[in-house]
């Protein structure tokens, strides 16, 4: 498993949000863990979204795995930043996406599929939901 | 013969101030979120906790975009009881700020399909790269609490409410 780019959210020297892709063969892998509850996430992942768009083009990748089961909480600032993520992925990579998501949690079941834009055709045909269980 | 009593549901209250608003140079909205989501999460199921969360941190929010006088202070009043959870944020806003956020509160009351009107208003602000505006919303759409607002003329005072019926989740 390869590491593709890694972004971050800090504050006051304490790490609150991660997104890594890594690259495992042809697939790619976007784990995002922790909280987004800055005022503006893009100061800290301006860098990162466009790193990803850099190196998602760099590579052979034919599926991807969207891992949001460590993410614990997202404020609405947050939304547009995961939106430029998912947005940037959509856009540069072909074939299927499974999102990983949490089966008893509001923001994961509820408004994860807005920000994914789920009531496109193009993007839900490619999407699969895998509901997860927080252990 | 010895009859077990039923134990009386938890019943939970918090009220804070902070004054003035412009000491608070952190992320004050996610820290009283988080800390009243752990308290909650001692005494009901963890759905309420981090439901609590999602209001606290959304009206905390929306009081902090709506300051006109720095110098002043909000206060936050949450209160769960057999039947809801409520959550009231107060801070000192003028009239044209309270019709503002009344409203936006309108506008997500009247929608008959809150998913929708949040799904639309991101793509909207999304595309002219607009900060914030979504936490209202949220609160309707997410976790489908219903929101209120007054306005104390007297005092300057707005206050935000958001209601959510438990529905047998408060255990």
């Amino acid at each position: 498993m390869k590491i593709l780019t890694y972004g971050e959210i800090m504050e006051n020297g304490v790490s609150l949000f991660t997104a890594i892709a890594q690259l495992n063969g042809k697939e790619l892998r976007v784990k995002f863990s922790g909280s987004i509850r800055v005022e503006n996430p893009y100061k800290q992942l301006e860098s990162y979204i466009q790193d990803l768009d850099a190196q998602l083009r760099q590579n052979k990748i034919s599926s991807t795995v969207l891992d949001f089961t460590g993410l614990s909480y997202c404020n609405s600032n947050g939304f547009y930043v995961l939106m430029d993520i998912i947005d940037v992925i959509y856009g540069i990579v072909p074939g299927g996406v499974q999102v990983n998501r949490l089966s008893r949690d509001d923001w994961h079941q509820e408004t994860l599929p807005v920000l994914l834009n789920l009531e496109d055709r193009e993007i839900c045909f490619r999407t699969s939901l895998k509901d997860c269980v927080e252990i | 013969m010895f009859v077990e009593q039923k134990s009386k549901p938890v019943r939970m209250e918090f009220r804070c101030m902070i004054t003035p608003m412009k000491a608070v140079k952190y992320n004050l909205s996610g820290l009283l979120g988080n800390f009243n989501a752990d308290l909650a999460g001692r005494f009901y199921p963890d759905v309420l906790a981090s439901r609590l969360n999602v209001m606290v941190s959304e009206l905390v929010n929306n009081a902090v975009e709506n300051v006109i006088d720095p110098g002043a202070g909000f206060s936050v009043n949450i209160r769960i009881t057999e039947s809801e959870l409520i959550v009231k944020v107060s801070n000192r806003a003028d009239e044209a700020q309270y019709e503002k956020v009344k409203r936006h509160i309108g506008v997500i009351r009247m929608s008959d399909d809150k998913k929708r009107l949040m799904a639309e208003t991101i793509a909207q602000r999304k595309a002219l790269r607009l900060k914030g505006g979504l936490g209202l919303i949220r609160l309707a759409a997410e976790i489908k609490s219903e929101l209120n607002a007054n306005y104390n003329r007297d005092k300057s005072v707005m206050t935000v409410v958001s209601r959510l019926a438990l529905n047998g989740i408060g255990g």
